[in-house]
């Protein structure tokens, strides 16, 4: 085991499920041509039904096991059911084979686990008890694991919003170490009642469609979904097509408080910096930040007030996809990690949906229409979450 | 890595101490941890606001950083199998009783698996890298190698690394359904004396603080962290483990004690059988999940064990299943989950 910072760590594969696309094709095309996947609640019962709005995927869980072949197994909770999802794709789309001798393993980040699943049979215990070892946060990797052949490394994480994120981290990490060759990473999230009611005493969920960094923001619209990226050395490549190359990561913590961001970001300032010079990259070399813009009034504005005192002013160009998708928490980091990659891949950025007028405290405004050819070369994305985790990762053109 | 201080709250009356008792605490049932009067550490706020586990978790990596003399590390990395658990069930319970109503956000808020991470960095003030590590049986080992990984960084001198888990009675209550525990209360003084499934829940709070380089108060270093999560083939098993093991700086030869994660039930413990009576034979062998119960985090346990034993240069006889002769200055830590995530720490005196 030895530790080679200069060792390149690749994306070579892509694999995304959310409100706005079963895949990357459909998701590219949703957020080119700015087709959101903000609506009514339909598969979860609670009462908050007609009061909010959610980036919901349209698929019965049912209906995902049929497209995966899973038809047999029932004990699978939508938070696996949709990571595996998105890691076949990426599997596929890497062009992996089991096997192959390289060493290749599975790390991915989820808030709640199996909760979707736990919180409808909890008081209702009958014959199937699948539910008490599906809660498990590792639960959704074992099973990925299992689906792919992947098990040289099978671990899991959990830092609240930013836990996708922090997976892609460690997995290149671990590359970089020469541990893996090639590491299956991202995160998964199913929406919950849980944490429907959770954002809900935070009074941070917008009952309408929600428009981060606009002056009149009102929160956030929760999501789900997963993100699931494949990450490479050099030594696995063999001449395959490349996406892009994963230059700077940075995890740090606000310490400020549980759930709230410190009045002057210091947390989002923190990560952001040390990605950025982790990467070598001057400021003005990144094109564009997928920001963590949850439309919560507090993120915004420390998230703004953090890439002012970063660019020295001159923030470039940025959107919160958010109001594509909604939050969807422990996926989210994988997800707009997947938007940063086809930011690159496509050239393109995509906007930030909703925005009228800028926050006074920080004027900042985001991109609002598609911008085709838009000269991507190094794009930066956020995450932030509970316990003042805060996460960016750099992807640049290889 | 070296590790220079190591607190633990487990159901023995270990903290801020340097050994167990040769007569063991019994209990039976759930073996809850003995807590100490946690007046001192916090606001009366937070003493009624904070759950156990986060209270725990809290004191324990506090009083391990004033072991360690350290006002604040350069990263704070823990693992948890479940979580901050009690707040998770509140926060679930009160949902479905209430049909939704009357909820508050504290319970939400606190059930997050890395809200005691989170909480000592906003104790201590640390911006640096905090990750909660939440997988099963191996999320204290994942936590311990992420330490070994940024040490060899050079991102980091000095790491606090923890492992902490809670049992509630609904736990124990539910996983009695599926024989993860004993049906009937059990004393964890005849742990190893069933020939029954399932095992005795425990619970912990357990933190270390690791650096890259000997210090004066070093009392272990760390010479491997291995991470398995499954083998097809039992002989290469033996053979992989075999080399990594030479490959850290000491032979197999030289491992004076195993710490095998034996917890009582007749599905598990023979896997760890596979190892003792073979690439293990010659060794020491000793287990200790009658003192700490079983739980997902329970090898940080095993770990402030071996880190007492070369502190004091004692070991208490309750543990040994085979004593090894002569001083003990290499441990090795096993742990399992029913031939599934098998870890490994090497550490030496």
């Amino acid at each position: 085991m030895q530790f080679d910072k200069d060792k390149k760590v690749f994306v070579t594969g892509i694999g995304i499920i959310s409100a706005i696309g079963t895949n990357a094709k459909e998701t590219l095309s949703s957020l080119e041509h700015k087709k959101h996947g903000i609506s009514q609640i339909s598969h979860i019962k609670t009462i908050h039904k007609d009061e909010l709005k959610v980036g919901e995927i349209k698929l019965t869980n049912a209906e995902i096991k049929e497209r995966l072949n899973l038809q047999g197994d029932n004990t699978y909770p939508r938070t696996t059911l949709l990571a595996i999802h998105a890691a076949k794709e990426a599997y596929e789309d890497a062009g992996l084979k089991r096997n192959d001798g390289f060493k290749t393993g599975v790390i991915l980040g989820t808030t709640v686990g199996g909760m979707d699943k736990s919180e409808v049979v909890y008081k209702n215990i009958g014959e199937d008890l699948s539910f008490i070892d599906s809660h498990h946060c590792g639960y959704t990797t074992e099973r990925v694991a299992d689906f792919l052949g992947a098990h040289d490394f099978v671990s899991s994480l959990s830092t609240a919003c930013s836990s996708g994120v922090n997976a892609i981290l460690l997995g290149a990490r671990l590359i970089k170490h020469g541990i893996l060759d090639r590491a299956i990473v991202g995160g998964t999230d199913a929406l919950s009642k849980f944490t429907i009611n959770g954002f809900r005493t935070l009074m941070i969920l917008h009952t309408e469609h929600s428009c981060p960094f606009d002056k009149n923001r009102k929160g956030l619209n929760l999501g789900e979904g997963a993100g699931i990226i494949v990450l490479e050395s050099e030594k696995s490549l063999n001449g395959k097509k490349v996406y892009c190359e994963l230059t700077g990561y940075a995890n740090n913590n606000d310490a400020f408080h549980q759930t709230a961001s410190s009045p002057d970001g210091l947390g989002p300032y923190l990560s952001m910096k040390n990605a950025l010079e982790m990467s070598g990259l001057k400021p003005c070399e990144i094109d564009y930040i997928n920001v963590h813009g949850t439309g919560t009034d507090n993120n915004d504005v420390t998230e703004g007030l953090a890439m002012i005192k970063l660019f020295d002013g001159k923030v470039p160009k940025f959107s919160s996809t958010k109001a594509f998708t909604g939050h969807a928490l422990g996926g989210a980091g994988g997800i707009e990690s997947v938007f940063s990659i086809l930011a690159i891949e496509h050239d393109m950025i995509f906007p930030n949906l909703n925005f009228k007028e800028a926050i006074p405290e920080i004027n900042l405004i985001p991109v609002t229409e598609t911008i085709k050819n838009a000269g991507v070369k190094n794009v930066m994305t956020n995450s932030f979450g509970f316990g003042g985790n805060d996460s960016t990762l750099i992807f640049s053109k290889v | 890595m070296y590790i220079n201080a190591a607190i633990a709250i487990s159901p023995q009356d270990t903290f801020l101490k340097d050994q167990i008792a040769d007569e063991v605490i019994e209990h039976n049932g759930i073996m809850k941890t003995i807590l100490p009067d946690f007046k001192e550490y916090f606001k009366p706020i937070d003493l009624r606001r904070m759950s156990r586990i986060i209270k725990s978790g809290t004191t324990t990596a506090l009083e391990c950083l004033k072991e360690a003399g350290i006002e604040k590390p350069d990263a704070i990395i823990t693992g948890t199998g479940l979580g901050c658990l009690e707040d998770t069930e509140s926060f679930l319970n009160k949902m479905i009783d209430n049909n939704e109503g009357l909820l508050t956000p504290t319970a939400f808020i606190q059930s997050t698996h890395n809200t005691i991470g989170g909480h000592v960095a906003l104790t201590v003030q640390c911006n640096e890298y905090n990750v909660a590590y939440v997988h099963k049986t191996i999320s204290f080992e994942t936590a311990l190698l992420d330490a070994v990984l940024m040490l060899g960084e050079g991102k980091a001198e000095n790491i606090l690394v923890g492992g902490i888990d809670e049992m509630t009675q609904e736990n124990y209550e539910l996983k009695k359904r599926v024989n993860l525990w004993k049906k009937e209360p059990f004393s964890n003084l005849n742990t190893y004396k069933s020939d029954s499934e399932g095992c005795i829940p425990g619970e912990g709070a357990t933190f270390f603080n690791v650096t890259k380089t000997r210090k004066a108060n070093s009392y272990a270093e760390i010479k491997m962290v291995e991470l398995v999560h499954k083998y097809e083939n039992i002989d290469d098993f033996k053979k992989l483990i075999e080399n990594r093991i030479n490959n850290s700086g000491i032979t197999i030869n030289d491992i004076d004690l195993v710490l095998f994660g034996y917890n009582g039930d007749d599905n598990g413990d023979a896997y760890y059988d596979l190892l003792k009576d073979s690439i293990f034979s010659k060794s020491g062998h000793a287990y200790y999940k009658h003192l700490c119960g079983e739980y997902d985090t329970a090898p940080a346990f095993a770990l402030w064990l071996a880190v007492k034993i070369f502190k004091t240069g004692k070991a208490p006889d309750n543990i040994f299943i085979k004593k090894p002769e002569g001083e003990i200055k290499n441990i090795l830590i096993y742990n399992q989950d029913i031939n599934k995530n098998h870890a490994f720490m090497l550490l030496s005196k």
